[in-house]
């Protein structure tokens, strides 16, 4: 059985150290896998992938593993290292949604951008990469982002945080939140539920913010 | 390596999860640098990164405690100085969120029952 590996032994030590709420385990957890999961995230992706995001989605898998433990099954995970290997794929879908999120923002930057440069920016806009979108209701939207957006975002948490950047996205599938939420190990029905709580709860925020 | 670790308890100042919040803002009201905090707390600041990344204490009394402990036992810190910046820091971060009545009850609750069983570290 390769549970007798001291390795695996020592990373399923450690997991159980942070199911049982040992107050030194995330610190413990950190020391010995930061830079390893740094290093290997750099690997697996393109040189041109800034420090910085890669830095952000390696703390971000190491922070969720510290608040849900539950979230690594270890028998899910064969190999010498099973915490390492589990890290790894959280932080690598971390930075994927990170990129995927940037990606949306370069692009609609892109676009406000051509509109604010355009000669004949009249009341609204002509076709462009959104071209239904008249730019009033940018501009409302941008409003809405500078005023509203402080007051509704204070006190949530990352991934809530997350959530309500996808909702201004106008993104609807439910995936795209649990991915968010990093609850995609949950039964599709209990992520649903999860994600219609969360998104009802943004939602009350932004009729309070938006009412003053 | 120890930049690294430096740059994650930096970010997780912002989540009351981990011990760098409570840390922070008790540093903060307390004007300490980190030089100035790791000493408080008995330290050098190299000690100072992973105290950090430890969980923030929580819970009753009585983990509250056991977690207390455990960190000051684990990184040789002064638990009575840890006690007080942890309860101060979650005190500071609860009024700011208005998020949690219950965690300045419990701070208050904590500090009353220090008084009353004289116990070494709340």
């Amino acid at each position: 059985m390769s549970d007798a590996s001291p390795s695996r032994g020592q990373d399923l030590e450690l997991h159980r150290q942070l199911v049982e709420g040992d107050a030194v385990a995330p610190s413990n957890l950190a020391t010995k896998y930061l830079k390893p999961l740094i290093d290997a995230i750099r690997r697996a992706n393109q040189p041109s992938i800034s420090d910085e995001f890669i830095e952000e989605a390696v703390h971000l898998a190491i922070a969720n593993l510290c608040k849900n433990p539950g979230s690594f099954d270890p028998s899910q995970m064969s190999g010498e290292r099973p915490l390492l290997s589990y890290l790894k794929m959280s932080a690598q879908g971390d930075l994927q949604n990170r990129l995927a999120s940037e990606q949306r923002h370069t692009r609609g930057r892109v676009s406000l951008d051509r509109v604010e440069q355009s000669s004949d920016a009249g009341k609204y806009l002509g076709r462009d990469d959104d071209p239904a979108l008249p730019l009033e209701i940018r501009e409302e939207a941008e409003q809405v982002r500078r005023e509203i957006l402080p007051i509704v975002v204070d006190g949530l948490t990352k991934e809530e945080t997350d959530c309500l950047e996808l909702m201004m996205q106008n993104v609807r599938q439910t995936a795209e939140y649990a991915r968010a939420l990093h609850i995609e190990h949950l039964p599709k029905r209990q992520q649903a539920a999860e994600v219609k709580r969360v998104k009802d709860k943004l939602k009350k925020r932004i009729e309070r913010g938006s009412h003053g | 390596m120890a930049e690294s670790l430096d740059n994650l308890a930096n970010r997780l100042e912002s989540d009351p999860f981990f011990l760098a919040c409570p840390l922070r803002l008790f540093a903060d009201s307390m004007k300490l640098d980190n030089e100035h905090l790791a000493e408080k707390l008995g330290c050098s600041v190299g000690t100072l990164t992973p105290v950090r990344l430890c969980r923030a204490p929580a819970g009753d009394a009585a983990q509250f405690q056991k977690d207390i402990l455990r960190i000051a036992d684990e990184f040789k810190l002064d638990a009575a100085t840890l006690v007080e910046a942890v309860r101060l820091g979650q005190a500071i971060f609860a009024m700011r969120t208005g998020s949690s009545s219950s965690a300045l009850m419990a701070a208050r609750d904590g500090e009353k029952e220090g008084e009353h069983t004289g116990g070494d570290v709340s």
